[in-house]
């Protein structure tokens, strides 16, 4: 229980200068750096300690309503309530949630009122599964009692004075919500509602209650608390995250990771529950001891945030020294071997106009520096950065802090760990090397994006498959590498760092669990259509490959130089041959659609003039390649820099 | 025996990795459900914006002047509505954010998926974020990151004929589901 006191904070006017997992919105400042253009930064959201007791109203409306499934409002609110207590039992966070009224609000379409609503009512043609949108300062401002914020013609401040108490409530008793009267720093969120949309009949989706498989189901049953637990994370002020697959064991992800499978229950199951990175970034913003009096003090049952947590703290920039804005870094327990915590690089300033108009100009003038934090458990990391470049999520999936770093092109670098300072450069022989980090001891951990050449088999990924029909088994793809281009990259001395395999599962909550990575040598036939591939005489081997789901894979080699060497011998005295990364498929390893972990394949459609390369082989007997006709495995060489 | 299958049982398998709708709480979407739900696909330049109150809170509407319409019948600009916006007038200046809801500049060029106008806001993006996808300049030209497209940036040609590919099959379905009605 948290008690909230009389002098809480009044005068709270700062703001972290880092977004990392956070949602975001500009901070308008004096000065013109451009003729009728304000600057703006762009700064995280966030509820203001006066007001982290957030009262929340239930619109009195049932889900799947007028249908034989619908839900009645009263157990919405209890799905809603256990949902907003995933996030009220963190004892490091001292933000809390609840539904404290149901009653029908307006025509229970959401705005900014004042009143934190709750509702099954979207506005027509909303494509959306649930949003919850949230109102904040864009300028610091001064709260005076009368003040009539959201323009309805009442009052949304009340004098602390007068009412004796210094947090938000409804002080008027009208239904809405008042705030005490004080300085507000920009960012400060006045009003979050989050809406679910029960319009989505026409697809078969309808609103359940518990995880379920929705594979051969009339109706694809959408988990309320699932998508509830995610949408009140927005609420806190979280914005989504990367992690789709926390370890080589657990294919479920953060709870904050922006797509949902409403098809598998172990997924919603996995949302349901928060992650690590979830809990730390909670108690990151809001942490529990912060303050010596008022809800971020410390009361029975609180563990401070110092207690449990420390931050990583470092910046990316690129070879040229530009910051990045926007690029992933992750951190894994070193012995958990869990991804526990993410955030994300870039402090970044835009341009508005009048009319609230959004311009960039240059990366000097917008992209500020590449710093970020990671609030992480105390222990030992190894940290890896990767672009948010659509796999498994994409710049505009995450915040404007990445967008903007994707609209100056710098969402396309390479994953890669962080080494030693020494050899954290922008050519790395060892880019799957990992130095481990202890965590709140090194001062600044700094990455420098690789710059690689790489070759590639297909284009980009249509759709997830297989090429064949389920059921089989000893599946084995096969990408062909042109003996005459991998040869000129070793014979101009790039050495061969990384095999990628564009993987995933299509049930979220199982890991693309392949039995072996491997790069060989192998011939096609001349008509073509078959390939002889040298699968016992392999370069190079992963046994048991977990691949990353929905993403490019790496497969980093452990001697790079020696890789190249032999490798280039080998196709100096073999020109016939080519190189083929091979991934074979481990059988048994089906979700609730009953498909095999798969690989990305780029649809070729031969009708429109469409050609397959002829480098995509499979092979559904163990060691017969036959080549792919209508579609291309991604598949990809990397190489370091050319000298 | 080697079953290997045609476009349409690929399309199956597929159908349960990508499904039709999103959200901020975003199920995802691959190149042919987005086709299959976009009234028009264009190529333009965020020329001019501005924030607007609606019934339902703040829009941004950027206006694209567009450079290639890939599909459907586009005029010279659309306008293109965001939930979100800033209101730059008034006592207190406010914003309204809506999570992974995308956000353009003046000047930006961008691949975008739009649905029909309702009476609501005007053309929305296909998949919230999903169908806004930046154009990017690279040193072989203008390429973008198709969706589902694994990180790759392709030619932004190449995508446009994928487009369009994407939708005579749909076309094709929509044919053989019209006769399999009869």
């Amino acid at each position: 229980m948290k008690r909230i006191l009389l002098c809480a904070a009044a005068t709270a006017l700062v703001t972290e200068a880092y977004a990392g997992g956070r949602l975001e919105e500009i901070d308008l400042l004096p000065q013109q750096t451009f003729p009728g253009l304000q600057d703006a930064d762009v700064v995280p959201i966030f509820w203001d300690e006066r007001c982290a007791s957030v009262s929340y109203t239930m619109d009195n409306t049932p889900a799947n309503a007028g249908t034989a499934q619908e839900i009645p409002v009263e157990v919405l609110v209890a799905e809603q309530q256990a949902s907003f207590d995933q996030w009220n039992k963190i004892r490091t966070s001292y933000i809390e949630m609840n539904i404290t009224e149901t009653r029908e609000i307006g025509n229970g379409v959401r705005s900014f009122d004042f009143i934190n609503e709750l509702t099954w009512e979207t506005p027509p043609g909303s494509g959306f599964l649930a949003s919850s949108p949230s109102t904040s300062l864009i300028d610091e401002a001064t709260f005076v009692p009368g003040d009539d914020i959201d323009g309805d013609g009442d009052s949304d401040v009340f004098d602390p004075a007068v009412e004796g108490r210094n947090t938000c409530f409804d002080a008027d008793g009208d239904g809405d919500i008042e705030f005490p009267a004080g300085d507000y720093a920009a960012g400060t969120i006045l009003d979050n509602d989050v809406q679910y949309n029960d319009g989505l009949g026409f697809a078969g989706i309808i609103w359940g209650v518990g995880p379920s498989d929705s594979a051969g189901q009339p109706f694809r049953e959408t988990d309320v608390q699932a998508v509830a637990v995610h949408e009140f994370g927005h609420s806190h002020s979280l914005s989504h995250s990367m992690i789709n697959q926390i370890s080589d064991d657990d294919g479920t992800g953060s709870t904050m990771f922006p797509f949902i499978d409403i098809d598998d229950a172990g997924a919603e199951l996995g949302q349901r529950d928060l992650h690590t990175d979830d809990i730390a970034w909670s108690s990151f913003v809001y942490p529990e001891g912060s303050s010596p009096t008022g809800i971020a003090s410390l009361q029975p049952g609180d563990v401070p945030f110092h207690w449990v947590y420390r931050v990583i703290r470092g910046k990316v920039t690129q070879a040229d020294g530009l910051p990045v804005a926007g690029a992933s870094v992750q951190a894994t327990g070193l012995f958990s071997e869990r991804i526990l915590s993410e955030g994300y690089s870039g402090f970044t300033r835009v341009f508005v106009d009048d009319e609230g108009g959004l311009n960039i100009f240059t990366p000097e003038t917008s992209l500020l520096d590449g710093e970020y934090e990671i609030p992480v458990p105390r222990g030992l990391y190894d940290l890896h950065i990767e672009a948010l470049d659509g796999s498994p999520a994409a710049s505009g999936n995450i915040s404007i802090t990445a967008q903007i770093g994707d609209f100056f092109g710098q969402q396309n670098f390479a994953e890669e760990f962080w080494s030693f300072r020494a050899f954290e450069d922008a050519i790395e022989l060892f880019p799957g090397f990992s130095a481990p980090v202890f965590a709140g001891i090194r001062r600044s951990i700094d990455f420098v994006t690789n710059t690689d050449v790489a070759l590639n088999v297909g284009a980009a990924p249509d759709f997830l498959g297989s090429g064949f029909i389920g059921g089989q088994d000893n599946v084995i793809y096969a990408s062909r590498f042109a003996n005459e281009e991998v040869l000129a990259l070793l014979e101009n001395g790039a050495k061969l760092t990384t095999g990628l395999y564009h993987t995933a599962h299509v049930d979220a909550s199982f890991i693309p669990r392949f039995k072996e990575a491997s790069i060989v040598l192998g011939s096609v036939s001349g008509d073509g259509l078959t390939a002889d591939i040298s699968l016992d005489n392999k370069f190079s081997k992963t046994p048991n490959f977990v691949g990353q789901d929905n993403d490019l894979t790496p497969d980093y080699y452990r001697n790079p130089i020696k890789l190249s060497k032999r490798l280039k011998r080998a196709l100096r005295d073999n020109p016939d041959k080519d190189v083929f990364l091979v991934l074979k498929v481990q059988d048994g390893l089906e979700g609730p659609t009953g498909l095999d972990p798969l690989v990305s394949i780029d649809d070729i459609v031969p009708e429109e003039g469409e050609a397959a390369t002829g480098n995509s082989f499979l092979s559904i007997d163990g060691g017969d390649f036959e080549v792919q006709t209508i579609r291309d495995w991604i598949m990809e060489l990397r190489f370091t820099e050319l000298n | 025996m080697k079953h290997f299958i045609g476009p349409a049982l690929a399309g199956v398998i597929a159908a349960g990795a990508v499904l039709p709708v999103a959200a901020t709480s975003l199920v995802r979407m691959d190149l042919k459900t987005m086709v299959d739900q976009s009234a028009s696909v264009v190529v333009g330049e965020a020329v001019d914006q501005h924030s607007t109150d609606t019934a339902h809170g703040l829009y941004t509407m950027t206006t694209f002047a567009v450079s290639d319409a890939v599909l459907g019948k586009t005029g010279s600009e659309v306008m293109v509505a965001t939930p979100g916006g800033v209101r730059m007038s008034g006592k207190f200046k406010i914003a309204e954010t809506w999570p992974g809801a995308p956000v353009f500049v003046r000047g930006q060029e961008v691949l975008i998926f739009l649905t029909d106008e309702n009476a609501t806001v005007g053309s929305q993006i296909v998949g919230f974020s999903q169908g806004a996808i930046p154009v990017a300049d690279t040193p072989q030209g203008k390429a973008v990151r198709m969706p589902d497209g694994g990180g790759e940036m392709v030619s932004l040609n190449a995508a446009k004929e994928r487009i369009r590919n994407a939708a005579k099959s749909r076309a094709s379905r929509r044919a053989g589901d019209e006769v399999t009605d009869q």
